[in-house]
This record gives structure tokens, sequence and C-alpha cells, in this order.
């Protein structure tokens, strides 16, 4: 992949995940509508899309930081990112499907097993991304 | 799929880093590709093929038996 226009399509996603943090804050706080749940939101995309774009931009200046965008683009480290996020799925796929199975004998909200997906999905993609990235 | 690789950049007297340098790819590709864990697109493959003025088959020897 070509390294600038990896590096735009970049700067699209957080910036677009900046404003999406900005609306919520809009949102939230001047409008009064579901505060609590809007200054979540704002608080967790502002910062994420903010502290990785001033990072993309600053590579510019610092070629460490050029080298690990460069790495990133690498053709075995897509590969491997591709392979771990289709194994991520269907692992995730199969746990949503036991997790509906499960709710037939206990009691769990929604709420409850959003989070749990949420975190399985993360411990299960970063496995399988250092087992490939050892592997391959 | 077994190749070549280590053995035509050692002839041409070439370091890893230089390989991965002209092909536009990471060194730890390059030590992935000479230890037969990773295998090259078709991109890469020809790209590493004309470093060496080689047709790419003779780099890159498939193995039928092989279950990559």
């Amino acid at each position: 992949m070509n390294v600038d226009k990896y590096i735009r399509k970049q700067i699209i996603g957080y910036s677009t995940m900046t404003l999406i943090g900005i609306i919520a804050l809009l949102i939230g706080f001047v409008f009064k509508y579901q505060t609590h749940t809007m200054s979540g939101i704002a608080f967790g995309f502002i910062p994420a899309g903010l502290g990785c774009l001033l990072i993309l931009l600053y590579s510019k200046r610092r070629p460490s930081l050029h080298q690990n965008i460069i790495a990133e683009c690498d053709e075995r480290s897509i590969y491997i990112r591709n392979m771990s996020g289709a194994k991520a799925f269907w692992i995730t796929y199969w746990w949503i499907f036991a997790l509906t199975m499960l709710t037939n004998i206990i009691n769990i909200t929604v709420n409850q097993i959003c989070i749990a997906t949420l975190i399985f999905m993360g411990v299960i993609y970063f496995t399988i991304f250092f087992r490939n990235l050892v592997r391959f | 799929m077994k190749n070549r690789l280590r053995e035509l950049r050692e002839l041409k007297n070439l370091t890893q880093e230089d390989i991965a340098n002209r092909v536009g790819v990471s060194r730890q590709t390059i030590i992935s590709l000479e230890k037969g864990k990773y295998n090259p697109s078709i991109l890469l493959a020809f790209k590493l093929a004309r470093i060496f003025g080689l047709p790419v088959e003779e780099i890159f020897i498939h193995q039928e038996e092989s279950e990559d």
C-alpha cells in the first residue's frame, strides 16, 4: 500500500473520530440530551482521535515514527492484520451464538453481553495477531 | 513453497535491508521470506525477481506436496 495514501486515509479516519466526539459533546452539554452517554462518547473519541491525528502529523518530522507507519503498510503486516481480523470475526461470531444460547439459561442483559463481547473481541484479535506475527 | 532468496542475496552480496529497501517492504518481511514462513504476493515476487534478473519460478519453487 502507498504510504501517503495510507496516511491520508488515517487522517480522514481520525478527523472523523474527533468530529464525532465534538458533536457528542455539543449534543450532551449544549442540548442537554443524554449527557452521561454523550460525555462517554466524547471523552472516548476526542482524545483517541486527536492523539492519533497528532502522531500522524508529527511523524512527518520524526523519521522513527515515519518508519513505524511504513511498517504498518508493509505487505506482511497487512496480511497478518487481515488474517487475524478474519479469524477474530468467526471466533466472535460463535461467541455471540453461544451467548445467545446462554441467555435461555442465565439472566444476562444486552449491556453485559456487549461489554463481554467488546472485551472478548479485543483479546481474541490481539492474541491471534501476535501468534501470526511469530508464525509468519 | 521453497525459495532461493537467501542464496541469491548472498551471491550478490546484498543485505536483507538492501533488498527490503529496493522492493519497499520491511526487513522482517525479507527474513520471513528467507525462512519460508511467508509467501510473497505476485507483485513482490516479481519485484524480487527483477532484482536478481531471474524468472520468478527460478526463485520461488512451488512444491505440489506442500500444504501452502
